[in-house]
């Protein structure tokens, strides 16, 4: 049963079972009607200041930040230039896959292979059995959100921490993050004081600091117990065989090299060639998500520790993982995976704007998650997603490595309608539409009665016209009656003129 | 990247007794997605070059120091300029300034004799980190003080690696990192990092650090020192 993040009853006793309600919202009932919570979201006035301001302030500084440092050309070519060597990578994805597990394995890092979510998990699990694992910490990792490794892990009772301050509060508060980067940007502090005092015992303060230093030193002491930690990774660099992952608190440093052991679960497709290449991905990579120039830690990992090393995980274990990606892979929809996870596209999008991440139903949200979620889960099932927008572009331009969402958007549109998965009545009505576009007498017999029906209702309900207004001899309609209604709540539209454009060119050009 | 340096090697797997697809396998899916049969090895296009003049933003020939030094101020550290005769006095002095009692080290490229004369004087009780859990020491002290292997100046960041001298917890544990950087390891952009390591003899970890440890997950409201350190000073050494 999906919980909605926003009701109070999300916050209700799941004793000992972190994260329980939290992922129901990630993982609701199939087919996944995106109506319910995208309304209840733009019914919530603090889900929208919130995410409002979040997003409006990041998408201005990553705008900011290119134009102040690189200007408009130079930073259209460096994402050109970031999404082919990206495509190349996943063109190539054979060679450097294998040439990535050759050079890891040679610095000693021990290199899984998981089909699926529920193999990637069993790998973990076994690692964690194997050295009898009770604590395990964990830094924010898109891929185990997919597998839903935390509670696998404390099903075999591995207490499992996210450390990632958003994610913490999250896990705590039996939620769900709402956005790729900033996972907490839904909730308050309000919200964060209770949770504390509720499951930490902690006083209650609302102050964001001090509500940071009680989470620090909770997971302080964590780390220092911890046998085992979890990773994801922003990139696998195929020429030194390294895992790259990149955090602002230090809590991906943490997790990488306080326990014995790491294992870092990582999509095949964050492949890149060179260490080169980190120059390129990492200088786009914070401006794109928070206008920084670089993430304060960039830590690049090259197998367990060495014998020498004063400290470092004596085990490292990455497991790669496919888990639907080599379907997206086929050459028609490849550019999808040349995706960082920078969340500008988030920041972009006027409908996630609105309806914030928990209505996308999916662990992946916003533009990419429009398209993503799709194929990895079904089209089927997620029928709505690529029509939750209105195809502005926004996400296309930030976007740091040049997806062109919009394009694949509108695919998933066209197999929507191929496959017959939409619904009857919008078949019937796109059906009569083309019909009555297609015949000469049907189109000026539906212009002229469209005409003759606002006109009427102009007459009826037309607002007075404003001063200086260009459509003042016309007048505005405000109210729109029935099914149509809806598009006259926010706005108003003019009058239509009482002969129509090409009546006007006729009658006017006569003489041509 | 000449491919014959590096040739694929079969047979460095995890054991196979953990669960999970094999190789073999794993890889088919991908090269049928890729549409042929075997890896084509190497690529028959090359990858794309990176373009150094339109992604660089710090000239090779930039002064390291200035840049650097305004940069790191930027993201919120503190830097001050030192020379290799005064480091050891300057740095008792900020031990002192910031009352740390006790530190941690991780330092080879600054003679140690320096740092230890520095501690030396501001009575600094400094933990041995090369025991059995050398992290764990870090966890009650006061303050981390390492060297850094390399600096970059476009972005005011600090480059740490784990190795003999170095571990990993003193730059990140402590609430307080004291970085000492020579100015011949600032490197101007970060362009420039990646010719000082060799991609087959990496070290474990390679620590990029631009700035105290924050977050804004709170209400966006920015707040430092959440898990790595929230105060970080650097002391420059100018004539090396």
């Amino acid at each position: 049963m999906p919980v909605d993040s926003n009701s109070s009853s999300a916050t209700a006793a799941h004793v000992g079972h972190h994260g329980a309600t939290g992922h129901d919202i990630l993982f609701p009932p199939l087919p996944y009607d995106i109506h319910r919570r995208a309304d209840s979201a733009t019914a919530d006035p603090q889900l929208q200041t919130f995410v409002n301001k979040a997003t409006l302030s990041k998408d201005q500084i990553r705008k900011k930040t290119f134009l102040e440092i690189f200007g408009q050309p130079s930073y259209d070519a460096m994402r050109e230039l970031a999404g082919s060597i990206k495509q190349h990578a996943l063109d190539h994805l054979d060679h450097y896959l294998e040439q990535f597990v050759a050079n890891a394995a040679a610095a000693g890092t021990q290199v899984h292979f998981a089909a699926d979510a529920e193999q990637a998990n069993a790998i973990c699990l076994e690692i964690a059995r194997r050295h009898q694992c009770r604590l395990c910490v964990k830094s924010k990792s898109m891929v185990t959100e997919e597998t839903l490794l935390v509670p696998a892990l404390q099903g075999i009772g591995c207490e499992t921490i996210e450390t990632d301050l958003g994610e913490f509060i999250v896990q705590l508060d039996h939620d769900a993050p709402s956005h790729i980067v900033t996972p907490m940007i839904h909730k308050d502090r309000t919200a964060v004081a209770r949770a504390f005092q509720r499951e930490l015992r902690a006083r209650y303060t609302e102050n964001p600091a001090e509500l940071t230093m009680i989470a620090r030193q909770y997971l302080r002491e964590k780390y220092r117990r911890a046998d085992l930690g979890i990773s994801g990774g922003n990139f696998l660099v195929a020429e030194s065989g390294s895992v790259v992952i990149c955090t602002n608190e230090g809590n991906g440093r943490f997790c990488t090299s306080a326990p014995k052991v790491h294992v870092a679960f990582v999509g095949i497709e964050k492949l890149i060639p060179r260490l080169d290449d980190l120059s390129i991905f990492l200088k786009m990579l914070a401006r794109s998500a928070t206008g920084q120039p670089l993430t304060v830690y960039t830590h690049v990992m090259t197998g367990p520790k060495r014998d020498a090393d004063i400290d470092g995980p004596r085990e490292m274990h990455i497991i790669l993982i496919d888990n639907g990606r080599t379907e997206v892979l086929r050459e028609e929809t490849r550019e999808m995976l040349r995706c960082i996870r920078c969340g500008a596209c988030l920041n972009a999008c006027p409908v996630y704007r609105k309806i914030g991440g928990h209505a996308y139903g999916a662990v992946y949200s916003g533009p990419i998650g429009a398209i993503l979620t799709p194929m990895f889960k079904g089209l089927g099932n997620f029928k709505d997603l690529p029509n939750a927008s209105s195809l502005c572009g926004a996400c296309y331009e930030a976007c740091p490595v040049k997806i062109n969402i919009p394009h694949f958007l509108i695919k998933l549109r066209s197999e929507i309608v191929g496959g017959r998965m939409n619904n009857l009545s919008d078949r019937l009505l796109m059906r009569t539409w083309a019909l009555m576009l297609r015949n000469v007498l049907t189109y000026r017999l539906g212009g002229w009665t469209q005409k003759i029906a606002f006109r009427a209702i102009a007459r009826l309900r037309g607002a007075a016209a404003k001063q200086g207004d260009p459509y003042a001899e016309r007048g505005w309609i405000d109210m729109l009656p029935g099914p149509v209604r809806g598009w006259t709540r926010q706005r108003d539209m003019p009058t239509p003129p009482a002969r129509s454009f090409r009546h006007w060119w006729d009658q006017t050009h006569k003489d041509r | 990247m000449d491919e014959h340096a590096n040739p694929i090697r079969p047979g460095h797997m995890s054991d196979n007794t953990y669960p999970g697809e094999d190789r073999e396998t794993f890889m088919q899916r991908v090269r049928t997605a890729l549409g042929r049969g075997h890896t084509q090895s190497p690529p028959q296009t090359p990858v794309p070059a990176v373009d150094d003049h339109l992604i660089r933003t710090a000239r090779r020939d930039a002064d390291p120091v200035d840049l650097f030094t305004r940069r790191a101020e930027e993201v919120g550290m503190s830097v001050r300029l030192v020379t290799s005769t005064d480091l050891a006095g300057r740095l008792a002095v900020l031990l002192d300034e910031l009352k740390i009692k006790t530190a941690v080290i991780a330092a080879a490229k600054i003679p140690i004799g320096k740092v230890n004369a520095a501690l030396a004087e501001a009575n600094v009780q400094v933990l041995d980190v090369s025991g059995a859990d050398g992290f764990d020491c870090s966890f009650d002290v006061d303050a981390g003080i390492t060297d850094a292997q390399a600096a970059i100046a476009e972005s005011g960041t600090l480059v740490c690696c784990a190795d003999s001298l170095h571990g990993r917890g003193a730059s990140l544990v402590p609430p307080i990192h004291i970085a000492i950087v020579r100015r011949g390891d600032i490197v101007s952009d970060l362009l420039d990092l990646w010719d000082r390591f060799d991609s087959t003899a990496m070290p474990s970890s390679i620590a990029l650090i631009t700035g105290p440890s924050k977050t804004a997950d709170i209400e966006g409201e920015l707040v430092k020192g959440v898990h790595g350190p929230g105060t970080v000073v650097v002391l420059v050494v100018t004539d090396e």
